[in-house]
């Protein structure tokens, strides 16, 4: 007997021991066809339940297990689930290539597992969005756009018709992180946000947080846009574009060398001036009217544990008026990353970024001159992924951001009789240290948990000062590269997403970030001329911090998805403008800054039908946000523009047959707040009028209809071609761009509110096609 | 340097009109309480004038009630004073010239109607003359041909040369009037990009009507910081379209919203039209 024990006691013993025996297998995930990494692909082990990982951002993952023989599922929507038998007894690498799903309508093979990613992630508050599912959305003009699809989900809102902005969660426009391959983008609009600086044809995937973000992202208070080209087909070459009523796309990808190397490049370019020419008016058919961008991208395999990939974007709107006026502006970034891998658990990537935007005034009459203005950074990032074990998923870095600022820069011609002019140059230095850690305690409980410290400095050459009362009380000079203000700030990230069965989960979330770039506007649509400060002696980092709770149920298989949040947001360190203030070749704005506080609250409900024929959401979002600013309003609350309480937006996708699809989208919000007056009065000859509040008004409510159709003209392996209806504003809802009073023209004692509005039904057809 | 921000939201908004249309709509404001609006000056070597009216609702008619009947007093530091009378219903003037306005000298505004005292306070700055005044009649303003063969010269340019002191802030401020009757005020400037410099102003005035014979003013005042502050924060208060959320502009009056108090130099010119 005792023998017996202790025979069974060495049994257990040495089965604990080789059961401890772990190894780990790691690799990529990528798509079979062209070669593209797939990031967040689910690989989970069927045997153990709760046991699995995402690949990162590279599409690389790592997991270690106790040796023996285990089957890994290896899923991405939209691509054929594949089932891996592995035998863990050493450490290997696998290179795993899933081919898309081109069933995927009829949702047969895909296992349920699979699909309940949104359950059991900690993420919250975010949007993932697939190209392929922008492409089908109907839009103005008929051309695919990310931000306009992402203002149709729940907590992203726009202001209005004709304004580029975007809104989430109550924050501000420019408190969006809004990163393109790592780089900023600083002004994500095109022709005054009726496009977007992102074209479809180049992106690969698109990451929205509106809640909580990683460790990794800092710098804007309210959410992170995360997009990603394309990398290029390493594979073939491929030729797709398309041709629309104003505008047109281009794009070539193919590998430099197959299988190790690919290069993308993708163009677009509109033109809508051409159809002013058609104008009989010499005011409107002399002008010029456009803009053009292009992505490009090229990554090299250097071997098995090195990867190298550079991007780039450039883009630009030109606008001419007569040969009098003129304004063009733009964004250029470029990223040069390098992966490597350390070991079978240590994953690294190190960027080099550069970003920047300006603009640039011209005055083309006799005393001409060009105003000249630009923000750019030069960013280091180097983050590590350490796969621990199949419990921990550790991140953790650095980032070191310099960035310049010309406020103004004066070019004249010689003949100009206006002063020559150089605002005084800024410059900062972000830096953050950063780790985080994905941490599964048990099957049922997912938990993330980061922080991020963040020292900024404000350095010189420079007079800096300090005010009193909007004047300048003292002045102290800095020379070059000396520290003129430090911040240093400690933000936390929490998710914890709580799985109560395999088909709902509760998550609850808290982030704080901050943010040392300030936009200043006088403008209630964004702007390019906007701009942009740092922190400073006078101006403190705005802080924010959000409080999130949510309910995440799939029914039906997963082929439904529902998800309720709540949230509220605290907003420090807020900035307004005084009235008149001028924000441009004004080098003490600082003493016309008014600062405060705000916050924000609301509930946001979305179905989601992620699979069959019909395919679509409806999303739901009461909120409100308020500003209390000391100078505005009396120091009292205010809503705030972006104070849309009620927002209703319904997206349908319906696959008829293989040829034609149909879509449509309607959105239905009540008014922004907009300050309208509450009396007028006479003061030296004119009608001026009286306020009584900020923001004490709406504007009417807003709702649009667009619908789209597109049919497939022909597909054969080689080439490709469709065709693209689709109408604006479909029932042609006069939705005001602006609202004006003014005095009746044919009664001047009289006065109207007026209002103007943009676009009624606005039809176009594209043509696309693929070789 | 006269360049300002509004020029870049015109530069867009004149790209509007080439989509957009317009509508009277119905907006239902809110019915507030009327407030007394202050329009209160005083001028080297003149004696003090004060408008008094109300303020109306949007949907009446432009006709602002006078408030009559007010106790208006004006003192200088150096210990005049003198009660306004009203000559008419909602104008008071200093009737005699026991008080005229005197470089350097600080005034104090006290109004008394019904149970409310409004008060300001201002002091003349040091004058600064027109060095020299042109009128340009043009196609557009900076010149150029006309964009079209029909395009009249419809503009005025108004061009005030002025020799800034370079040892004080100054701030001026311009009005133009055409027969007598003031159509532009709010044109003020500060000498923070050319402070000790000669500086010409362009003051454009776009009117179709003007005829031979008819008369333009232009008067140049120095006016104090409040004042240059009332006026530029009165820029966004009826905005270009799309300015940022309008506000009641910052008034140097003591007790009430709407107005302000003005002592400044005074220098005018006039012009015929021929």
């Amino acid at each position: 007997m005792r023998k017996l024990i202790c025979i069974t006691i060495f049994v257990t013993l040495s089965l604990t021991i080789l059961a401890s025996v772990r190894h780990t297998i790691s690799g990529t995930v990528s798509d079979i066809t062209n070669g593209e990494s797939l990031a967040g692909s689910t690989i989970l082990v069927k045997e153990i339940q709760g046991v699995g990982v995402s690949t990162n951002a590279y599409g690389y993952f790592s997991l270690t297990l106790p040796d023996g023989k285990y089957t890994l599922v290896v899923s991405y929507l939209g691509y054929k689930t594949v089932e891996i038998p592995v035998v863990y007894s050493e450490n290997r690498q696998y290179n795993i290539k899933l081919s898309p799903d081109a069933q995927q309508l009829s949702d047969f093979e895909i296992s349920a597992k699979t699909k309940n990613n949104n359950i059991i992630s900690t993420q919250m508050g975010a949007e993932k969005l697939e190209v392929k599912e922008i492409s089908k959305i109907p839009v103005l003009f008929g051309e695919a756009d990310i931000l306009k699809t992402l203002k149709l989900t729940p907590g992203i809102k726009s202001v209005g018709e004709g304004n580029g902005g975007m809104y989430v969660r109550g924050g501000n426009n420019s408190q969006n992180l809004i990163l393109m391959d790592e780089a900023t983008v600083y002004n994500a609009d095109h022709l005054l946000g009726f496009f977007s600086t992102f074209n479809s044809d180049a992106i690969k995937d698109i990451q929205m947080f509106k809640g909580t973000a990683s460790a990794e992202y800092g710098g804007r208070t309210s959410s992170v846009l995360d997009v990603k080209m394309k990398e290029g087909n390493n594979q073939n070459y491929h030729v797709g574009g398309g041709i629309g009523l104003i505008s047109s796309r281009l794009s070539v990808e193919g590998p430099i060398v197959k299988d190790k190397s690919s290069f993308l490049i993708s163009g677009r370019r509109t033109y809508a001036d051409l159809f002013l020419k058609l104008s009989p008016d010499e005011l409107i058919n002399n002008n010029q009217l456009y803009f053009y961008d292009l992505n490009m991208k090229a990554n090299y395999i250097i071997n098995d544990k090195n990867r190298l990939y550079l991007s780039g974007y450039f883009g630009r709107d030109v606008f001419k008026f007569q040969d009098r006026f003129g304004i063009n502006w733009g964004n250029s970034t470029a990223t040069l990353r390098w992966n490597h891998i350390w070991n079978e658990k240590l994953f690294s990537n190190t960027s080099v970024i550069y970003s920047d935007f300006d603009y640039n005034i011209d005055i083309l009459q006799d005393a001409g001159f060009t105003l000249k203005s630009i923000i750019k950074n030069w960013n280091f990032k180097h983050e590590f992924q350490y796969y621990l074990n199949n419990k921990n998923t550790l991140s953790f870095g650095l980032n070191s951001i310099y960035h310049t600022i010309i406020p103004g820069q004066l070019e004249l011609a010689d003949s100009s009789k206006i002063q020559p002019l150089t605002l005084q140059k800024k410059y900062a230095l972000d830096n953050a240290l950063y780790f985080s850690n994905e941490w599964k305690p048990f099957y049922n409980l997912n938990i993330s948990y980061g922080l991020r410290w963040s020292v900024y400095h404000l350095l010189g050459p420079g007079d800096f000062f300090t005010y009193l009362n909007g004047q300048v009380n003292s002045t102290t000079t800095y020379a070059k590269g000396q520290i003129v203000k430090t911040y240093s700030n400690i933000e936390p990230r929490l998710n914890i997403a709580w799985i109560l069965s395999e088909s709902n989960s509760i998550k609850t979330s808290y982030t704080r970030n901050t943010q040392h770039l300030h936009l200043i506007s006088n403008s209630t649509s964004t702007m390019p001329t906007d701009l942009w400060i740092p922190s400073s002696n006078n101006v403190k980092p705005e802080i924010g911090d959000q409080l999130s709770v949510g309910y995440f149920r799939n029914f039906k298989n997963d082929r439904y998805q529902l998800s309720g949040e709540i949230y509220y947001r605290w907003m420090y360190n807020q900035i307004d403008l005084k009235n008149g203030a001028d924000i441009n070749a004004n080098d003490k704005i600082e003493g016309e800054l008014l600062f405060g506080k705000g916050r924000a609250y609301g509930i946001e409900l979305l179905l989601k039908k992620k699979q069959g024929k019909l395919t679509g959401w409806i999303g739901y979002t009461y909120s409100r946000t308020e500003r209390l600013i000391d100078g505005i309003n009396n120091n009292r609350w205010y809503p705030a523009k972006q104070d849309i309480i009620h927002d209703i937006s319904v997206v349908a996708i319906y696959d008829f047959n293989k040829k034609w699809s149909a879509s449509a989208s309607w959105v239905f919000n009540t008014g922004s707040a907009v300050t309208f007056p509450s009396g007028k009065y006479l003061i030296n000859g004119n009608i001026q009028y009286y306020y009584t509040e900020r923001n004490g008004y709406r504007m009417p409510d807003y709702h649009r209809l667009d619908i789209g159709a597109t049919r497939l003209l022909k597909k054969t392996k080689k080439f490709e071609s469709s065709l693209n209806f689709s109408v604006y504003n479909a029932y042609g809802h006069k939705n005001p761009f602006s609202i004006d009073f003014e005095q009746d023209e044919n009664n001047p004692a009289k006065t109207n509110a007026v209002m103007t509005y943009l676009f009624t039904y606005v039809p176009s057809v594209t043509y696309n096609f693929k070789f | 340097m006269h360049f300002r921000t509004s020029n870049t939201v015109i530069i867009f908004i004149a790209l509007m009109p080439l989509f957009s249309c317009k509508e009277i709509i119905d907006i239902n404001t809110v019915v507030a309480e009327p407030q007394i609006v202050v329009e209160a000056g005083i001028g080297t070597n003149e004696t003090p004038v004060v408008y008094l009216t109300k303020t109306v609702d949007i949907d009446n008619l432009n006709e602002f009630p006078a408030v009559g009947n007010a106790k208006i007093t004006m003192t200088d530091d150096k210990g005049r004073s003198v009660t306004l009378v009203e000559s008419s219903p909602g104008q008071y003037i200093g009737a005699t010239p026991a008080l005229t306005g005197k470089v350097g000298n600080t005034y104090q505004l006290t109004i008394e109607t019904g149970s409310k005292i409004i008060t300001a306070a201002g002091t003349i700055p040091s004058q600064v003359k027109m060095d020299s005044v042109k009128i340009l009649n043009s196609i557009y303003p900076g010149g150029g041909s006309p964009l079209n063969s029909s395009q009249k010269a419809d503009f005025y340019e108004i061009k005030v040369k002025y020799s800034d002191p370079v040892n004080e802030e100054n701030y001026y401020r311009f009005v133009i009037s055409l027969n007598g009757k003031v159509t532009s005020s709010n044109n003020v400037y500060d000498d923070k990009w050319n402070n000790g410099k000669q500086v010409e102003t362009n003051l454009i005035m776009y009117n179709p009507d003007i005829k031979a014979g008819d008369l333009i003013g232009v008067e140049m005042q120095c006016i104090d910081k409040a004042v240059f502050e009332y006026f530029k924060s009165m820029r966004n208060s009826n905005g270009p379209r799309n300015a940022s959320s309008p506000a009641n502009p910052y008034t140097n009056l003591n007790g009430s919203l709407l107005g302000f108090f003005s002592a400044h130099t005074v220098e005018r010119r006039e012009f015929r039209i021929n």
